[in-house]
This record gives C-alpha cells, sequence and structure tokens, in this order.
C-alpha cells in the first residue's frame, strides 16, 4: 500500500508558483535577514503583510499556516510570561501587557517567518530546491547535502507514519489525550525511526553518487518580474537598515 | 564494458571479518551474469564494489582492484556512469520526490535541457511499464515497491550505465510488473554487462548463463549456470532451491535433468516416466476440511472503505476465514490487499460493512487491544525493531501489556514456532540479515498467542531457506487451529499453504473459493486478466495436459494418467507419460 505523506506543496500555477526559485530562495534569505535589521513592530508589520499576501496569491493550505503558527502560541505565552513575570510576581498584571508589547516585534518576526516561508515552500516544487540553491551559489558538495537531507526528511515522515503504526499493535498506543504517556511512546517510535533513516541514508547517498549531481541547475536566465520582485524586497531591506541605523532613522521610524 | 575484479577484500568499519575476501572473476561486455549466495554472503557489498562505491559511501579497508572497461573506451567520456544499480530496498534510492523528476533529475545531470530530459524521461517510463501522465506526477512515496523498483530501474536506466546491477528485486514485483523488468533485462543485455543478483532459479534460467556463487565473501563456484543448478551441492552452498522442472523430474525418478518448463517436456517425449504409486485417495470426494463447521473467527462482511482523497480502496468486500484455515488474499497492485490488512488490524474503520476479528468489531476496540488476539504482520514490520536483543524484541508485546507471567517460556515459544536459531536470541537485531530480521518480527507478534494471524505479503522477497521456515510456521498454526490470512502476490506460495482464495481486483471481490477451485482450468484467462499467473507447477502440468498446483499433486496427477491411459489433453504423447511398459 502506498504510503500516505503530508506534502506542503501544493501543485497549482499561481503567481507566486511561476516565479523562480533562485528568487524564492533569496527572498526567504533577505527576510531572515529583515527580521534582525527591523527596528520596531511597525516595521515587523510589512514581512507579516507581505507573508499574508504571498499565502492569498499562492492558495496556501490555511491548515498548514494555523496548525505551524499555533505549534508557537507556547512560546509566545513563555516570552510574554518570563518578559512580565517581575510583575506578576508582584501583584501588576498590567505588567503582563507591557511584557506582551515588548515582545511583540519578536512574536511579528516570529509569524512572518511562519507565514512567509510556508507560503513560498508551498509554491516551490521540492525537486526544485536543491536546484534553486545551487542557482544561488550554493557550492554543489552543499547543496548536494542539503538535497540528500530535504530527501531524507520525506523518508523520515513515511517512516515515522508507518512505524507507529507498526507499534500500535505491539502496545505503544500514541494517544495525545494522555501527554506525557504520548511523550514516552513517541519516544519509542523515535528509535526504529532513526534506525531505519540511518540504514537507508547510504543506499540513498550511493544512489545519489551513481546518478550524478550536476552543478548547472539549468534554471534560464529569471524573467523581469523576477528582478523587480527582487530589487523591491532588497530596497524594502535597505530602507529598514537606514530606518534603524543610517541617516533617515528619525523619519523613518 | 567488461569488468575485471584482481583479490578484492573489503572489511567494513569495525569489523575483523571480511565481507568479500579476495574475490577475482571476469564478467565480459554483455554478459548476464547470475550472482547467489545465502543472506551475509557478500552480494550487495560487491555489487558497490563494481560501482566504485566500497570504500567512498561503506568507509571500511579495501585491497585489491576493480576494473570496468574495454573496447568502447572510458564511460565517463561516452557519458555514461560505469555502473548502475537497482538496490532490494525499493523507496529507500528514490532520490526525488516527484515520478518524473526521479528520471529527469540525471538526465539534466547529464546534459539534457530541462524539455528534453522530461522527453526522454517520459519515454523512459514507458518502457518500464509506468506509463502515463498521471504516474509521472505522482509522489515517489505514492507508488507501490513494484512500481518504485521499476522506477528505479528507468532512473538507473537514465544514467547509461556500462554495468547494471539489479539486486534482490523480483521479490517486491507482482507478475505484471515482474514481467516488465525482465522483458527490459532481455532488450538490455548484449547492450551492456547485467549482474543479476537473485535467488530465484526461475529467473536466472530466463535470464544468465552463468553463475556465480559468494559464500563468506569468497567465490565458491563460477560456471555455466545449467551446470551448476543442477549440482545440488552447489545450491545448498548457495540457499538456492532447484529449479521447479528438475524437482518434478526428480520426483517423477526420471534419469535426466531439465531445467526448464520445454526441457521437461522435452525428457518426456524421450524418455518413459518410470511408475509412481498412484493416490491412495484417487476417485474419492475430496475430505471435508477439519475447519469446515467451525464458526468464522475472520469475519469481513459489504466492507467499503475509501482513503481521505475519496478513491474507494475496498468495495463491498466479504470473506470468513475459520479456525486451522490459511485464506490468501491475492490481486495486483493496488487491488486493496494492504489496506484489508489494516482493516483486519483496527488501524481503519470501514466506511460501511463490518469487519469482525475472534468476536470482536474492529470499530469497538483499540488496536493494541485487539493486537492481543489477533498477530498482524505489516509490510516493513522488520524495519521496526529497536530492542538491544532480539529476546526482547519478541517480549515486547508482553511487557508492554504487563503480561510478564513465564516471559522467557512464552519467547522460546515464538521463537521456535518461526524457526529463528537459538543462538540468535541475544543478538541485536537491528544487525541480524533481512530474513532473520522478519523472523524477529514475526515471532514478536506470534508471542502473544493469537487466535488470529493476519500477514502482509509474507513471502515477498524471502530466499529459499527462509520461505521454507515461513511456510513450515504457518502450517504449524493451521495445525494448532489458528485462523490465518495472508496476502500475496506469490501463487506458488499460496498454492503450498492456503486451502482458499479471495482474489481481488480494483478493492472487489472477483474470484473466491477453495485453491484448487480458483486455480483450475476454468479460471485461468480471469486470473489472467488480472495480472496473476497460474503455478510454475500448474504451467509445468498443464504443458503435459494435466491439471496440479503443487509437486505432490503432479505426482498424484502423474498416476492418476497412467491408470487412465493418458493425460487428459495429450499434448504429450501417451506414451510418455505412461511409460513403454504400460
Amino acid at each position: 500500500m502506498a504510503a500516505q505523506v503530508p506534502v506542503l506543496y501544493v501543485n497549482r500555477d499561481t503567481v507566486v508558483d511561476r516565479r523562480d526559485p533562485r528568487v524564492k530562495m533569496l527572498l526567504l534569505v533577505l527576510l531572515f535577514v529583515f527580521v534582525f535589521v527591523a527596528p520596531n513592530p511597525q516595521w515587523m508589520l510589512v514581512p507579516v503583510v507581505a507573508g499574508l499576501l504571498t499565502a492569498v496569491l499562492a492558495h496556501t493550505p490555511w491548515r498548514w499556516l494555523l496548525v505551524l503558527w499555533a505549534i508557537h502560541i507556547p512560546t509566545f505565552v513563555a516570552l510574554i510570561l518570563i518578559g512580565g513575570w517581575s510583575s506578576v510576581t508582584a501583584g501588576d498584571w498590567g505588567g503582563l501587557v507591557d511584557a506582551a508589547g515588548a515582545e511583540l516585534r519578536l512574536i511579528l518576526a516570529w509569524t512572518a517567518t511562519i507565514l512567509v516561508s510556508v507560503s513560498l515552500f508551498s509554491a516551490i516544487d521540492p525537486d526544485d530546491t536543491a536546484r534553486g540553491l545551487r542557482g544561488i551559489g550554493l557550492p554543489a558538495q552543499a547543496a548536494f547535502a542539503v538535497g540528500l537531507s530535504y530527501r531524507l526528511l520525506y523518508t523520515t515522515l513515511t517512516e515515522a507514519i508507518q512505524t507507529s503504526d507498526h507499534l500500535r499493535l505491539r502496545g505503544i498506543r500514541l494517544e495525545v489525550r494522555h501527554p506525557v504517556q504520548f511523550v514516552r511512546d513517541a519516544l519509542q517510535v523515535s528509535l526504529p525511526v532513526l534506525f531505519a533513516v540511518v540504514r537507508r541514508g547510504p543506499t540513498l547517498m550511493a544512489t545519489m553518487r551513481m546518478r550524478g549531481f550536476a552543478s548547472d541547475p539549468q534554471l534560464g536566465r529569471p524573467s523581469a518580474a523576477d528582478v523587480v520582485l527582487l530589487a523591491v524586497a532588497i530596497g524594502v531591506l535597505v530602507a529598514a537598515g537606514l530606518a534603524r541605523w543610517g541617516p533617515l532613522s528619525e523619519l523613518l521610524t | 564494458m567488461s569488468i575485471r575484479v584482481q583479490d578484492l577484500t573489503f572489511h567494513y568499519p569495525a569489523s575483523d571479518l571480511p565481507a568479500l575476501d579476495g574475490v577475482s572473476l571476469h564478467i565480459a561486455h554483455g554478459e548476464v551474469v547470475g550472482l547467489v549466495g545465502p543472506p551475509g554472503a557478500g552480494k550487495t557489498t560487491l555489487c558497490l564494489a563494481l560501482a566504485g562505491l566500497v570504500p567512498g559511501v561503506t568507509g571500511g579497508r579495501l585491497t585489491g582492484e576493480v576494473h570496468v572497461d574495454g573496447e568502447d573506451g572510458d564511460s565517463e567520456e561516452a557519458g555514461g556512469a560505469p555502473a548502475g544499480i537497482v538496490f532490494e530496498d525499493p523507496g529507500g534510492q528514490l532520490t526525488q520526490l516527484r515520478v518524473l523528476s526521479e528520471v529527469a533529475d540525471p538526465l539534466r545531470t547529464r546534459g539534457l535541457t530541462p524539455a528534453d530530459a522530461e522527453a526522454e524521461a517520459r519515454r523512459l517510463l514507458d518502457r518500464v511499464g509506468l506509463p502515463g501522465e498521471e504516474v509521472a506526477q505522482r509522489w515517489v512515496w505514492e507508488l507501490s515497491e513494484g512500481q518504485q523498483v521499476l522506477l528505479a530501474l528507468a532512473a538507473t536506466l537514465a544514467t547509461r550505465p556500462e554495468v547494471l546491477v539489479l539486486d534482490t528485486v523480483m521479490g517486491h514485483l507482482d507478475p505484471t510488473h515482474r514481467a516488465e523488468l525482465l522483458r527490459v533485462v532481455r532488450e538490455e543485455s548484449g547492450r551492456r554487462t547485467v549482474v543479476l543478483v537473485e535467488q530465484d532459479a526461475g529467473v536466472l534460467i530466463d535470464l544468465a548463463a552463468r553463475l556465480i556463487v559468494l559464500v563468506d565473501g569468497a567465490v565458491a563456484a563460477d560456471g555455466p549456470l545449467a551446470e551448476l543448478l543442477a549440482d545440488d551441492d552447489v545450491l545448498a552452498l548457495a540457499d538456492l532451491d532447484a529449479p521447479l522442472a528438475l524437482r518434478a523430474a526428480r520426483r517423477l525418478d526420471l534419469a535426466e535433468r531439465p531445467l526448464t518448463t520445454e526441457d521437461f517436456i522435452d525428457v518426456l517425449r524421450r524418455t518413459r516416466v518410470p511408475r509412481v504409486p498412484p493416490s491412495p485417495d484417487r476417485g474419492a470426494a475430496p475430505p471435508t476440511p477439519p475447519w469446515a463447521g467451525e464458526p468464522a473467527r475472520i469475519q469481513v462482511q459489504d466492507v467499503d472503505f475509501a482513503y481521505p482523497d475519496r478513491s474507494p480502496a475496498l468495495r463491498g468486500i466479504s470473506l470468513q476465514v475459520r479456525p486451522g484455515e490459511v485464506h490468501a488474499v491475492m490481486g495486483p497492485t493496488g487491488a486493496g490487499k494492504s489496506t484489508l490488512v489494516r482493516l483486519l488490524a483496527g488501524l481503519l474503520r470501514p466506511v460501511a460493512g463490518t469487519v469482525v476479528v475472534d468476536d470482536q468489531d474492529t470499530r469497538e476496540v483499540h488496536p493494541a487491544d485487539l493486537a492481543l488476539r489477533v498477530a498482524t504482520l505489516p509490510q516493513g514490520a522488520a524495519q521496526t525493531l529497536s530492542r538491544r536483543r532480539v529476546r526482547d524484541e519478541i517480549a515486547l508485546s508482553l511487557r508492554r501489556r504487563k503480561r510478564t507471567g513465564e516471559l522467557d517460556a512464552r519467547v522460546e515459544i515464538a521463537r521456535k514456532l518461526v524457526g529463528l536459531p537459538a543462538d540468535l536470541l541475544d543478538a541485536d537485531p537491528i544487525l541480524l540479515p533481512s530474513a532473520h530480521r522478519r523472523l524477529v518480527a514475526l515471532a514478536a507478534a506470534l508471542v502473544v498467542e493469537p487466535a488470529v494471524v493476519v500477514l502482509d505479503a509474507p513471502f515477498s522477497g524471502l530466499g529459499p531457506e527462509a520461505r521454507h521456515r515461513l511456510v513450515a510456521t504457518v502450517r504449524e498454526l493451521r495445525r494448532r487451529g489458528t485462523a490465518v490470512l495472508l496476502t500475496e502476490h506469490d501463487v506458488d506460495s499460496v498454492a503450498e499453504v492456503a486451502d482458499t482464495v479471495t482474489v481481488l481486483d480494483h478493492g472487489a471481490v472477483a474470484l473466491q473459493g477453495p485453491v484448487r477451485e480458483v486455480f483450475g482450468t476454468r479460471h485461468h484467462e480471469q486470473l489472467t486478466l488480472r495480472r496473476l499467473e497460474l503455478p510454475q507447477v500448474g504451467v509445468l502440468a498443464r504443458s503435459v495436459g494435466l491439471e496440479a498446483y503443487t509437486l505432490d499433486d503432479l505426482v498424484a496427477a502423474f498416476s492418476a494418467a497412467r491408470a487412465d491411459g493418458g493425460p487428459p489433453n495429450g499434448s504429450v504423447p501417451a506414451s510418455a507419460v505412461l511409460g513403454r511398459d504400460s
């Protein structure tokens, strides 16, 4: 029976799908730089809005966005609690609001990263990922390693689903309603999954060696729209940098 | 391109025992060679060495030389790879995520434009029997194991290898996929050197002219296939079963040693068959099986099932299995066999109808609880072993349920039942050969002493020794009154162990009944339509105008034909079957 593996990518012909994989990779790199450069929460709203817009244009499955964002809610709560802990212990619950305000930049950065990366990856054919990385100048060996890891990720997912089914038949229940037991059971599942991946690693590497791994990604020239998009993204990043450290910091913040 | 191996010795990291021990051989350009040996003989390691992947991928120490060279010059300059291997693990060798990319990527690597690479990839997919855009756009994990093997073959052919190595791949294939692969290998032979690692004598006879036997990393025999396959000592060394025609000839006390059906017929034409004792049951009505009156332990009633994409996997399935009955579910890839197994294990719930196993509706019980009464061995179960010792692995199911009374005794019973050597109980299961890991997984399922056993493709990819052990285990379960359901596309194994058969096609029951009835002449066309073959004995028997499904049947049919004055259809002269003295 064929395995059922969740895949983020959805094959559609949207304006996001049609973008060059190198440009999508570079946009992700620019985003990761931007979240450190952006001077305040208002600037951090720019990638959040861009991420939402990308999600709409790419028809990204909302379930993926919600699940991946919801996973981080405990982190957001922890950040606020840690920031406002001294106020809470002093009985000043208003301090929590201040802490939330202070951590807002970080929470928005996290949200923007999830929105943009999930939207872009939902529109990058996984087989083009390693090609895109080679296209932006990653050395062939490094791109080979990324390609191998990417394939192993899906191998792991396939193995995890099958292994958990097999182990349920041996008494490992994996019931979420008993969280402590669930964690212990999940550890029991992780071991054979790890062994399976380790066992398959050399076969996969041997096959990739035999099949070859080209240094030329054969992606051709990016389109005018790709160049414009990249230029806009670089412009926004430069503006954020200027707003934070440059002569325009007074004007733009 | 020819292959020259000179005094090749290889040790895996941290191992003092050599995986290859002074191997020397020469394989000529265009030759098709069978490479055989028991588990752990070093066959895969030798294949990796031929492809230049040892010790680069494996690590370890290598001495000696491997040359892939010949009249065509350097293979890299010709744009092809020196060697391409299709490995035993179907899914583990797929490097891309999508079917088309898997084949197109190596072509792009070799300089084809994306459009040309895709066109050539589609041609190769079509050639190996995976045609159509729908298949080309699938994720690789959505293919069946057989389809994954064919995809790996197409991707390997895309690298234009000078030496094509097929490492134990036939066991994953249903008859149609097997025929596709055999056809491609026949087309490739002569064009490139082919090394066929295979434990099925029938396949070897079909394709190879030469056999190399590897034992403990060293070449134990190397010579003409026909000669070596007729040598019992070589067969024992190589863990090979004699070809069916030869086994049949021996059972009939023929002096000659035919290897193929054609040879068998030829021998029958030229020689007389000695008298074989008539069957004592001849003429009597078939005996009523002991389980006939028992209430069914597996009751599947009008079951429908569909996956989340709403494509129907099963439609209106009904079947029953009684205590002491072995029921085989057969069908081509995608027929719904594994889905049925997951329903029986409680891992899936039917959309309509009921699945009752050992008086328990599977919808009303957790799969972990059901597994105490219904031992299920899914495909790939041997990949989920994780304990440090085999005995702990077998005991896991009991320990998890806190049933630790007489634990050692129950582990021992399960070990004996599956025929696992006692000295392996303290071994690390992860490090065992694949055949032994599968026996451990089977023992781990049977340790709960279930009333019902469900086995998903248990014979797939097994060598003869492991297969004989599994047949013995299934027969012992039947003797103990356990209801056994197994899915299988190996018709020979089904003919050997099963009492009754259900043939599925596109999720619905196409044929159902006792083995002899389903494999009978009147159903032959329906079986062929559903990509199923007759058992090899059946083919052999039909070629001489008889009907039989096992070797015992064949001997009985011959004795009956002698008594009646000739074979029913007379494709071979009656004198051949009856002998000149009749």
